[in-house]
Formats: C-alpha cells, structure tokens, sequence
C-alpha cells in the first residue's frame, strides 16, 4: 500500500493511511448525502444551514487528515472546497445548482484521487480548472479560516429568564458551531438542582476576546490546545462510528463463528454427559450451555451487524449517476429511494455495486423515454427511477424500478430466435426473458454507452448476483415499465447449509439455493440419452449426480440404494442435485479459497463443522450451469 | 529477513530420501498433517484444502509435485505454510525437523544436467558436512498453471 | 499099528481094559486127590485173587494178559497138540491096546509113578503146581489172549471150543464106547462125563471168560482210550511233556518229588502272596504318590496359570507403555514442530528474536534426543512384548503341558488303580493259586498217598500176579501222568512264580514308575503296561493251571472209575481162571487119564489107527492151524512179559502152596488108581472109536474149517 511518490510515509504511517482512507470514505459518503439534500433544497428554494455546517466540517476534517498523512492536492482541493463553502455559509456567496454541481465535481474528483492513491493507480491530476470552477472564496472579512485552533470549554445553565429572551442550549449550540466545533457537551448537575451543560468547543476565534461569551450565563474558559489527529470523529449522520479494519472484522465473525460451532458440539456431549452426571449438576449444566447458545448468537449477531452498512450509501452513489446521466441525456429523472436504513453486509454491497449501477444506467438510458416522448405517451415528462431496499427476513431486496418504456419483447424474442436461442413457436415469459437478455453477448443494443468500457453486462449482473447466493428477477410491462429485484442474503459470512455426504465426502449446500428435498428410490430413475431424470410434482426433473461431477468413487457405492436429491432452480429450471444423504442443515461460516489452485468449478468456499476438518460448500448455480452444459452436450444441442 | 550478511536461516524438509530447502522467511509455520479435505477435479498435485490458523488453505502434495510416489501420512509428516506472493499455500512433505544456517559460501548454482529441478524450482544446492541440500525456488514450486493448463485440457 | 482080528483085540482090550480100569481108578483117586490140592490151590488163587483186586485199583495190564490168552491160545493150541498126540496116542494106543494093554497100564503106571515121583519131592508139587501155575497161566494166558480185543480170536477160541466141545463128544462117546465095551465103562463115563463136564465148564467159563474178556476188553478200551485221553490231557497241558519214565520206585520219588515241588509251589505262591501283599501296599503307595503327583501337578497348573494371568499383565502393561510411548512421540514431534515455528518467527524479528531462536534450537535438540530416547524404548517395548506374547505362548504351553501331566497323571493314578485291582486279583489269584496249590498238595498227596499204597500193593502183587506189576506200571504210568502233571504244574508254578517274580518285577517297576510319575508321565504308562502284561500273563497260566488241574482231576477219575471196573473184571477174571484152573486142573486129569487110556485104546485099535491118522492129521492141521493162531496171538504178546512177571509172583504164591504138596501124593495115588480104571474104559472106548472116528473125522473137518477160518481171521 505504499505509494511511488517521494512522500511515502514510513510504516507508522502505512498503519496512518488505512485510517485515513477509512475516514475520508465515510466523510465522502456523508457529503454526498448532504450534497443530495442540498441539490434539493436549492431546487426548493431553502437551504439549512446545518447542511452547510455539516458539510463545512467534513471537508475541514478531510483537509485535516489529508495535511496529516502528506497528501498535499487532497488538502488543497479540500481546502478549496471547504473555503467554498465557508463563503457560503457566510452568506458571501449564494448557493445554486452549478455551485452544487461544481461542489459535487471536486467530490468527485477527490473520490478518484483517493481510489488512485488506495491502488497503484496514476493519480488523476487536479485540473486547474477544477479548482477554478470552485470560486476562490471572497476574501471576506470576518473569520478568516486561519489561525491557530483553540479549545475553550463553555459551560452555560440555561433560566427561565433566559429562555424567555430566546437564550436556550439549542441558540448557543448554533452559535457554537457557527464559530468552530463542539468537541464535547456534558450535562451536569449542579448544586441546588440546577442543570447546566458543559461543552468543549475548538475555534480559531478566540472567545475569550469575545464578550458575548462570557454572558448571559455562558462561561469560557481557555483550555489547551488539544491536538486533533485522533479526535473523535465529527457527529456525522446518526451515531459515534468506529473504524474497524474489515479483515479484522471478518477474523471476528469466524471465531465467533467457530464459538457457535464449538458450543453446539459442547451442548451435544452435555446431553450425552447426561447419563454420567447426577441430575442437578448436569441441568445446571445444560442450561448453562443454553444460555451461552443465546449468549453468541446475539454476540454472532452483533458482530455480524457491525458488517453492515446502511445500503443508503450506495443509493447515495446512484443517485449521483443518475444525476449525471439524466444530465447528459436532457432526461428528467426523479429518484425514489426507499429504505436507505435497509443494512447489509459491506461485502455484499461492494460485490453488488457495479451491477447496480449496470441496472440503473440501463434504466436511464435505454428505459426511461426522454420527456417529450414520455408526454406523448402521457406520462409525466419526469421519469421515475425507484429505489427501494427491504429487509425480508434473512434477505435483502433490492428492487430497482422504472416507468419508462419496459423491455421490447419481439425485439427480444425476434434476435433469440434469430441465434437460435429461442424455438419457435415458444412463448416469451418474464423469466425467459431474463435469461435471454442475461444471456452473454445478447445485447440488443450496440451503441456502447459511457459504462461500456467496465465489461460489465446483464450476464455480469447475473452471476454476480448467483455468486453472492441471491436471485436476480424481473417483470417488465410495454410502456409502463421495468422492475429489476436483487435478493441477497444479509450477510455472506454466515450461511445456512445443508450437509449433505457424497461417496463419503461431506460438503455443504447453501440452503438458500435449495428449494426442497426429498427421497429418490433408485428404480424411479429414467433416463434419455444418458441424461438421468425423476418423475417430481408431476413434471420430469433432471438429475444431476455430485459423485459423477466430482469424479468421486467410494468402495461400496451403489446404485441400488436411496438416495437424496435437493432442488434448486423453479419451474423449467429447477434440477435436482443427487447426492448420497442428506445428514442435516447446520449454520456454518462461510470462508473463501482464495488460491486458485483449488479454484475448482462447484466448489464456492469453505467451512468446517466444528472438528477442524474443512468442509468444502458447493456452488450451486455453477453446478447447474454445469449441469446444463452436460446436458447440452449430451443431447447434441 | 537475512540474518546478518552471508547466512540465511532455512527449513530443511525431506521428501524420498532428498533434503530441500526453503527460505524461513517465506515459512508462515509447520504444522501436523491433522486432516486434508480433498478437493473435487483438483489437479493431481493438489492434495486438498487444510485449515491453517483459520483459514484455509490449499495443500500441494510435493512427491506428486516432484514425481514420487504418494506414500501415507504419519506422525513425522508436515504441512509446510508457505506464504509466497500473497498466496498462503501448504506444502505436504515427509518430514520437516531443521533450522539451519547456511552461509552464503556454501551454496553453489545447480548444474545443468539436473533433470526436472533443473533451474526451474532450484535455486541452488548446498553443501553442508557432506550433505546434499537442494534449495527450493518456492514460487516456481507453487506456481502450477502449467499443470493447469494440462488439467484444463483433459476431457472432464 | 499092526491089524489084528477084531474079536481077540477086543478080548485083548476088555483085560486090558480092565486093567487100565483099575489104574484108572487109582488114577482117579489120584486125580481127586490132585483136585482137593487144586482146590486148595485155587483157594490160593483166591487169596491171590483178593491180592489182584487190591492191587488191580490202578491197573491197566489186561491188554498185556491178553497176551496170555494168546499163550494160552498157544496152550490150547499145546493142548489141543496134546488132545491130538493123545489121540494119536490114543488110536496108537488102541491099537496098541490090541498088542499091548498092557503098556497103557505100565503107561499109566508110570502116569503114576511119575506122579508119585512128582508127589514125593516138592519139585514133583511144584512141578505140578507149576503145571497148575502154568494152567493158572495158561488159563491166564488164555483169559488174556481172549481178551486181547480180537473178537474174531475170541470167536475162533469158542468154535474152538466147539471143536473141543465136539472132540469131546466125541470122546465121551468113545468113553461110552469104552464103557459099553467094558464093565468099568460107567467108571470111564463118569470120568468122561467129568471130563466132559469139566471140559464142558472150561467151555463155559472159557465162554464166561471170553464174555467177560469181551467186556473186558472193552471196558479196557475205554480205559486204554480214557487213559489215552488222560494222556492227551495231559499232554495238552504241558509244553514240554517229558515221558515219564517208569517204576513205582521212580513214580513214587517222583510223586514225593511232586510233593515237594507242591509244597515249594505252597511255599512259592506263599511268597508270591506276600509278594503280591507287598505289591498292593507299594501299588497302594503309589497311588497315593501318583495322587500326590497329581496334586502337585494341579499345583504346578495354578502356578502357571498365575504366571500367565502375570505375563498378560504384564503384557498389558507394556502395552500402555506403549501407548505411553506413543504419546511421548507424539509429543516429541509436537515440540520439534513448535520449536520450528519458533525458530521462524524468531527468525523473522531478525536480532530480536535472536535470544528466542537459541530457546528453540535448545527446544529442538531437546525433542530430538527424546524422540531417540521413545524410539529406544519403543524398541525396548516391542521386544518387552514380543517377550510377553512368547512367554504368554510358553505358559500356555506349560499350561497345556501341566494339563498333560496333569492328565497323564491322573491316567497314572488311574493305571496305578488298575494295576492295584490288577494286583488284588493276582493276590486273590495267589490265594487261588495257594489254594489249588493246597488242594493240589492235598490231592497230589492223596494221589501219592495211593500211588504208595499202589506202589506197595503192586510190590505185593508184583510178586503174585504179572498184572500188578502191570497195574504198577501203569499207575507208574499214571503216576508218571501225575508226576508228568505236577511237573506241569509246578512248570506252571514256575510260570506262576516266574509271573510272581514278574509281579515283584512288575512291583518294582511300579514303584520305580510310582517315582517316575513324580518325575515323568511317560514311564508311567511303559511300567503300568508292563504290570497289565504280567497281570495277564498270570492270569492265563493260572487258568490253564486250574485247567490242568481239572483235566487232571477229571483223568484221575476216570483212571479210578477204569481201574475200578478192571478190577472188578479181573476179579471175574480171577474168579474164572480160578474155575478155570479148577476146570483145567479137571481137565489135566482126566487128560492124563484118558491119555492112558487112549494109548492103550490106540494099541489096541489099529483098525481105527487109520482113523485116528485122519483124525490126527485133521487135528494136526487144526492144531497147525491153532498154531498158526496161536502165532498169531503171540503178537499180542508184546506186552506180556511183565503179566507173566506178575503171574511168576503168583506161581511164588502159589508156591506157599507146597505145603499141600505133600497132598498130591496120596492124590498121585489115586491118580494110579485111576489109571487102572482108564484101562477098562479102554475097551469101551475102542468100540465107540470106531463109531466116534466117524463122527471125529466130520467134527475135526468141521473144526479143521473152523480153525482155517480162525486162521484167516488171525490174519486178516
């Protein structure tokens, strides 16, 4: 992670920089929120100043720590933004859309700058005309942003006298942050029942210059300058955040993981203990284990939880996307983002960001007519792009909707029939649809758009989506519209598993791809063509077998015992995977094989059961697709 | 880390009978072949996957590596860990008991007419009382995409 | 003899015949007187007869009197030699009786004379006697020869005395001629008539004899046959059969021999009771110490058993060791890769870790050296329970041998029952045995006992009568049997005192076996084999000893029933030589008289001389042909010396009788007296010769035909 430039930091500062990374990021995403909110405003004609104040500190804060770690242009362009918007919360300067935008730009710009800096990426020069569509601040009078940062401590007990006079906490507060920082607001009680609140404020004007701050009973105090490298960081968004490298993070999660796992095994041999021990002892005992069961799962949990993010970070980032492309494109769009809290797994959202953003730039461009079109076709001239996230039980749906156009069905059908991907004669469903149009190198359009250089495809969107174990639908109606709906799971760390043993090798299956399970009695097995299938829920299902895939023998394997099938896939493409039995479903924690040594198609990561034995998990869509392809080949096709 | 100029530490480790070495720096730990999962249509070499301070990691079995006959795990036998690349991968040798020292002076570039080692996975031979230790190029032992490449090729 | 007028012959012969009457008379007198002194002899007989019947108890010599029956065939033969020289004399003498009646009564007066000569000495009784004794014998002989299981001769012998008995008839008609002729004819008659009578009663007791010899005869047989089997039995018991050589002097040391070896035998068995009695208690012994054995043996089981439930442990104990082992070598192993790892970390902090990576080697070493140490102890384990596993197999195997021994001793004692049953039997087999042994003692005395009063009496008899030498020598024979027997049995108690000897053998052996079984199963069995072997060895010759002895028991009997009845046949025997004698002595009288007379007859008749001439050539042939028999006979005299031995020791009984020699001489008178009276016969006599040669002549054809037949017979 060290950069080529000749202020590499020493190793202390290696450490520095994953924090510094780490904090820009979260204030670049709060920003980006605030910048949404004040596009708004200044759409609506009001702009709250907190707003600005808020922003105002993130970009003091990043230019802060960008100073700290060395990089000089980020401090710069922070700095230039920060005076930016100092004029503007002064007042000496209005802010309208080209401010936002421009502002939105050097967010932007700073975002690729870091990116650069976190790979080994050349950095994106600071174009001068960046900095100047950021408009030097006036060199208003009045607090210059200079000056060394002082530290005072405040301490104000609010009156009835006062209150009446319009002097409460909530005007100091204001005027508090119109001059620096609140580092710290305690409220105490003094004596006689009274309650006054301290604070701790950080400026660069000196209060103690400033009669007002010393009456009407607010007292200040000079206290010493305090160095601000680790400051708290600034009250963003909701609550106090904590850093917290992901890989420790994820370390975390395993060995509670593994705790879950151990402390399983433990209640098994207190119940086995059963018989040894006298029956007090051996309750106490047990209910102990339970308690402990409850103890980590709730641990689990909130570990688990501390992965999460709010998926409204990345709306945040769509939505900016979006702003642009409706830009470019002359299309009005509106944006609807339902259920910002919505939290999911960091790792998931990361995986899924760019197809999200595939389907939202799809959206707009190819879904959403321009206005005149949309008035013609009576709808508003603003098209509506909604986002919506909900958490459904141990899943998250993110659904991503549009009333524009919809899919154009014949045009789709007329181009698989075409490449043959289609028989004749086969009606189109919604589901067929999505395979067709997910189908690699289908594309119905050739202009290549701004994206198109990313490779990244509906097919990409796809198995992007499998690969993550959730589900990718859709449902489009002509003239009213398209809905893309990702279903992920909460998390990837943990997972709920089938065990299932194939010629004497346990594996583990996602029990999120696995529709049912059932018993298969050997003679009830047909096959076509050396393609096997079973008669289930009155249509043929096609049997896939583990042992044959896997090239897998065992000594006194069979064909003439029962087996056990789990299917996954619905409708035309459910297929049933055969293996020898079906031992149990166990939450397991799900651990990637990063060496491609052992990057074998089937094989999505590993687990273990608690013996410290590796239990590799199955692939499950891989396993169709290979399925499918066998079958392919197979019958000729 | 080199030690001090001239010597480097090493793990000698055996394999049928012939004592190799690698560098301990690129060593994370040895540890006991406890149990190895095997991994389905894996190369040969690949001897599966095993748990190493949590994480798992693929296992290569050397003898295969080298062309020797597999033989079965016992009490003597190791996992050498070997994080090399940014890959962490486990090494499955006969046995693995020594730390030594060899100075520079005593390592000598291995011979053309070496046959399957030549030059590709030695980096040198060194002599030490009249033992014949081969150090190991650990990123050519590790780096497999020939034998993939094999692999992929073979009907599945 | 010259031919005369038949008219002046008769005149001739009637004073000739007067004269012979007279002398005939005298001759008669004689002969009555020579009868009382027969009479008195054959009293003497009788006495000699009781002798024979005291003595006849064990005898079986009446298969060599039959050679006296030959004799006295020849006898006949000798007198029918006589009866035809007396004819011969007699028709000579008819004729001559014409010339010279006179001769006949000079003849018969020499008759007399010699007569008187005979009666005045002793040698003349004894002579007579002697002639008597020669009857007696002859008449023995006679009985014998008849007896001498030739029927056919017995046949011979009665047509014989048909011919006889015709002859006679012939004489007696001549007798009645005579006295026709004559008026002394009624005295010639009488004595004709006795003589015919007596001749008739020699017949008949010839007869009687000839029954009772038939009887004899066979009742000889199945003596001769019972004694054959006695023999047989006999033989069968013994081995090695020695013959009994014989006298009743060497029969009875033999049985005083047999006595003594009885009573060794007694004393033997004796020993071998105690022998047997020393045996139990040894047998009895060694059972208890075979018990003993046994015990020890089971002791020796539990031990091993211990030993082996030891060595299991102890095997189980080196097998946790081992299992200790193995964790020390695991841990060993643990620590070498721990300090491995240390070292690479220690190694990776460069100088700082410097002091750390020193631990480590010092850890490393430290897990080498007790990872030889575990593998030498390892190496020490498996040998530890390679040891365990072969002492685990040894004591097994000692186990299984304890269990051997165990067996094999008790198989030991098991044998050492038997062989104590084995010897309880052979000690109430001894006592059997010293029973037998004492009923043997008894018996073999009792039999000594009668073999010495055998053997006296046979002295007694021996000089009486050749049968009792026979009868000694047969109870030579059978005490030679006896002694032959006791031989056997004492063979037998040798056996059985070699089976004793095999029994003490045997006894050792036990005992050395009895020790042997504390050391060893396998002399246990060889010895307990050998006492059965001997125990059964025993057995046998106890049984066929018993056999033996019944066998010999049974012979007994039968030798006592055979000799009974013999006695009692030669009592009869006796009884009719005795008439016999009486008869013959009769007979030799009035032979002798008619002799005379027929020698004056013949002188007086020469006519009838031609006649006479057939007659005695008829007569000559017949007596050849007796002769011939008689020869014939003679072959069955083989056996015969010693009867004639015994008959010698009568004629010295007899001899006693010389005190009525003196009898014989007024006996001899009358004799001469007799004679006188013959002489009046005589003329009767030439009358009825002429008429009886007629008859004569087809009786001694017929007789002739009798004898020829008697002769083939003979041979055939």
């Amino acid at each position: 992670m060290t950069t080529p430039d000749s202020e590499a930091p020493d190793n202390f500062g290696e450490q520095f920089l994953d924090d510094y990374f780490a904090e820009c990021d979260e204030h670049i995403a709060a920003v980006r929120r605030h910048l949404l909110a004040l596009d708004q405003q200044v759409g609506e004609g009001r702009i709250d100043s907190a707003l600005l104040d808020e922003l105002f500190r993130s970009f003091h804060t990043i230019k802060g720590i960008s100073g700290m770690v060395g990089f000089r242009e980020e401090e710069q362009l922070a700095h230039r933004i920060e005076d930016t918007l100092r004029a503007v919360r002064q007042g000496d300067v209005s802010l309208n859309v080209d401010r936002i935008d421009g502002l939105i730009e050097s967010v932007a710009l700073l975002d690729r700058r870091l990116a650069a800096r976190r790979s080994t990426a050349p950095l994106p020069v600071l174009p001068d005309e960046d900095a100047a569509a950021i408009q030097p601040p006036d060199a208003a009078a009045g607090t210059a942003g200079s000056g060394p940062l002082l530290t005072f401590s405040i301490e104000f007990t609010p009156t009835p006298a006062l209150a009446e006079r319009g002097i409460n906490i909530n005007s100091l507060r204001a005027r508090m942050q119109e001059i620096g920082e609140i580092l710290k607001s305690t409220p105490t009680v003094k004596g006689q029942g009274e309650i006054s609140f301290q604070f701790q404020v950080r400026t660069h004007v000196d209060l103690m210059a400033r009669p007002e701050w010393n009456s009407e009973g607010v007292q200040t105090k000079a206290e010493a300058h305090v160095p601000d490298i680790h400051r708290p960081a600034p009250k963003v968004a909701s609550s106090n955040v904590v850093r917290v490298d992901l890989v420790r993070l994820d370390e975390l999660i395993r060995i509670v993981g593994e705790m879950v796992t151990s402390r399983a095994r433990m209640e098994d041999q207190v119940k086995q203990a059963r018989k040894n021990l006298p029956s007090p002892e051996w309750r106490a005992m047990f209910e102990s284990a339970q308690t402990m069961a409850r103890q980590l799962r709730d641990l689990r949990d909130g570990v688990m939880r501390v992965r999460m993010v709010q998926i409204g970070e990345i709306f945040d980032r769509m939505q900016f996307v979006v702003r642009d492309m409706a830009r470019e494109s002359g299309k009005r769009v509106i944006v609807n983002v339902i259920g910002q809290e919505t939290e999911i797994d960091k790792f998931l959202i990361e995986r899924l960001m760019d197809p999200l953003l595939h389907l939202v730039r799809n959206a707009v461009s190819h879904g959403l007519e321009r206005p005149d079109e949309r008035r013609s076709a009576g709808k508003p001239p603003e098209g509506r792009l909604t986002l919506r996230a909900t958490t459904i039980g141990e899943k998250v749906s993110i659904e991503i909707a549009d009333d524009g156009r919809g899919i154009d069905v014949e045009r789709v059908a007329e181009r698989a029939r075409a490449t043959g991907l289609l028989a004749p004669g086969v009606p189109l469903d919604d589901a067929r649809l999505l395979e067709l149009i997910c189908y690699p190198g289908f594309s119905t359009r050739v202009e290549a758009d701004r994206e198109s250089g990313r490779g990244v495809g509906m097919d990409v969107v796809k198995s992007t989506v499998e690969a993550l174990t959730g589900t990718l639908s859709f449902s489009t109606q002509t003239d009213q519209g398209s809905r893309f709906c990702i279903e992920v799971p909460l998390t990837l760390a943990m997972a709920d598993a089938l065990i299932v043993t194939v010629c004497g090798q346990t594996y583990a299956v996602p029990q999120l791809t696995v529709r049912e399970v059932f018993e298969v009695e050997p003679s009830a097995v047909r096959a076509l063509e050396r393609n096997e299938m079973i008669a289930h829920r009155g249509s043929a299902l096609p049997l896939f077998r583990l042992s044959e895939f896997f090239k897998l023998t065992e000594p006194h394997h069979s064909r003439d015992r029962r087996f056990h099938v789990f299917v996954t896939g619905t409708g035309n493409n459910a297929l049933g995977i055969a293996v020898d039995r079906i031992v149990g479903h166990q939450e397991i924690v799900v651990r990637t094989i990063g060496d491609s040594l052992v990057q074998v198609p089937g094989i999505a990561g590993a687990t273990d059961l608690g013996d410290e034995k590796v239990v590799l998990i199955l692939d499950v869509p891989a396993l169709r697709r290979s399925a499918l392809q066998e079958r392919m080949m197979r019958t000729g096709n | 880390m080199p030690q001090a100029t001239g010597t480097e530490s090493f793990i000698l480790f055996e394999i049928a009978g012939t004592t190799y070495a690698v560098r301990s720096s690129v060593v994370q730990q040895v540890q006991m072949i406890e149990h190895v999962t095997p991994v389905p249509n894996a190369i040969p070499v690949v001897e599966g996957v095993v748990h190493a301070r949590g994480r798992v990691i693929p296992a290569l079995n050397l003898r295969v590596r080298f062309g020797f006959p597999k033989v079965p795990f016992d009490l003597r036998s190791r996992l050498v860990v070997i994080n090399s690349g940014g890959r962490l991968v486990g090494l499955v040798v006969d046995t693995a008991r020594e730390f030594v020292f060899i100075p520079d002076t005593s390592i000598e570039v291995p011979p053309d007419g070496l046959s399957k080692l030549s030059g590709k996975y030695l980096d040198g031979i060194a002599t030490i009382k009249e033992r014949l230790i081969l150090i190991l190029n650990i990123e050519q032992v590790i780096d497999v995409s020939g034998l993939e490449d094999m692999a992929a090729e073979l009907p599945s | 003899m010259k031919a005369t007028d038949p008219q002046t012959t008769n005149t001739n012969l009637f004073a000739e015949i007067e004269l012979t009457r007279n002398q005939g008379v005298q001759v008669g007198e004689a002969a009555e007187t020579i009868a009382r002194i027969a009479q008195e002899v054959a009293e003497g007989s009788e006495s000699q007869t009781r002798l024979l019947e005291a003595a006849a108890s064990l005898s079986n010599e009446m298969t060599a009197s039959m050679s006296e029956s030959t004799r006295q065939l020849d006898s006949i033969a000798a007198f029918v030699e006589e009866i035809v020289s007396s004819v011969n004399e007699s028709s000579a003498s008819i004729e001559e009786v014409n010339g010279n009646t006179a001769t006949l009564a000079s003849d018969l007066a020499e008759i007399v004379t010699a007569v008187e000569e005979n009666a005045r000495s002793i040698g003349s009784v004894t002579a007579t006697t002697h002639g008597m004794a020669t009857s007696a014998e002859e008449v023995n002989g006679a009985m014998t020869e008849i007896a001498a299981s030739i029927k056919n001769v017995s046949q011979e012998t009665s047509s014989l005395t048909d011919s006889v008995n015709e002859t006679a008839a012939s004489m007696e008609e001549v007798v009645r001629a005579t006295e026709s002729l004559a008026g002394n004819a009624d005295d010639l008659n009488v004595s004709a008539e006795q003589a015919s009578s007596s001749i008739n009663e020699m017949a008949a007791s010839i007869e009687e004899v000839s029954v009772i010899t038939e009887s004899l005869n066979s009742n000889v047989e199945t003596v001769s046959s019972s004694i054959e089997e006695i023999s047989r039995s006999i033989q069968s018991v013994a081995q090695n059969a020695e013959n009994i050589s014989g006298a009743a002097t060497s029969a009875v040391s033999a049985a005083s021999q047999m006595d003594r070896s009885l009573r060794s035998v007694a004393g033997i068995s004796k020993r071998a009771e105690d022998v047997t009695k020393r045996l139990t208690r040894e047998a009895e012994e060694g059972g208890s110490a075979a018990q003993k054995s046994i015990q020890s043996l089971s002791r020796v089981r539990t031990a091993m058993e211990l030993s082996a439930g030891v060595i299991r442990e102890m095997g189980k104990r080196s097998d946790e060791i081992g299992g200790i082992v193995n964790t020390i070598n695991v841990i060993s192993e643990r620590t070498n890769m721990l300090s491995l790892n240390a070292s690479i970390e220690a190694a990776r902090a460069g100088d700082a870790g410097r002091g750390f990576a020193v631990v480590a080697e010092e850890i490393r070493n430290l897990a080498d050296r007790a990872a030889q140490a575990t593998s030498d102890i390892a190496a020490i384990i498996r040998s530890l329970q390679e040891v365990a596993r072969e002492a685990i197999s040894a004591s097994s195997e000692g186990l299984r041998v304890a269990d051997e021994g165990g067996q094999i001793a008790e198989e030991g004692s098991r044998a050492l029952q038997r062989i104590l049953s084995g010897v309880h039997e052979t000690a109430d087999f001894m006592s059997q045995v010293a029973r037998s042994t004492d009923e043997n003692l008894v018996a073999s005395q009792s039999v000594v006992g009668a073999i010495d009063t055998v053997a006296a009496q046979s002295k007694q008899v021996a000089y009486a009568t050749v049968e009792q030498a026979k009868t000694a020598q047969s109870i030579v024979k059978g005490a030679g049997q006896m002694s032959k027997t006791a031989r056997e049995v004492s063979q037998a108690m040798y056996e059985q005192g070699t089976a004793a000897r095999e029994i003490v053998k045997a006894a050792q052996n036990t005992t050395a076996i009895a020790t042997q079984v504390r050391r060893s199963s396998k002399e246990q069995a060889v010895a307990a084999k050998q006492v059965a072997q001997a125990v059964e060895s025993m057995r046998r010759v106890a049984i066929n000893t018993s056999r033996a002895l019944d066998e010999q028991a049974r012979a007994s009997e039968q030798v006592s029933s055979e000799s009974t009845s013999l006695a009692r046949q030669i009592a009869s025997v006796s009884k009719a030589m005795s008439e016999q004698s009486v008869s013959i002595s009769q007979v030799a009288a009035t032979t002798k008289k008619m002799g005379r007379l027929s020698e004056q007859i013949a002188r007086g008749m020469s006519e009838q001389s031609r006649a006479s001439r057939d007659t005695t050539t008829s007569i000559d042939s017949i007596s050849k042909d007796v002769r011939t028999i008689s020869r014939s006979n003679r072959e069955h005299l083989d056996y015969s010396g010693q009867v004639l031995k015994a008959i010698t020791d009568i004629r010295n009984v007899t001899m006693q009788n010389a005190v009525n020699a003196q009898s014989l001489t007024s006996g001899a008178q009358g004799l001469t007296e007799r004679a006188r009276s013959l002489a009046e016969l005589m003329f009767s006599v030439e009358t009825v010769q002429q008429s009886g040669n007629q008859s004569n002549g087809n009786a001694i054809k017929g007789s002739r035909k009798r004898v020829r037949k008697a002769g083939n017979s003979e041979e055939a």
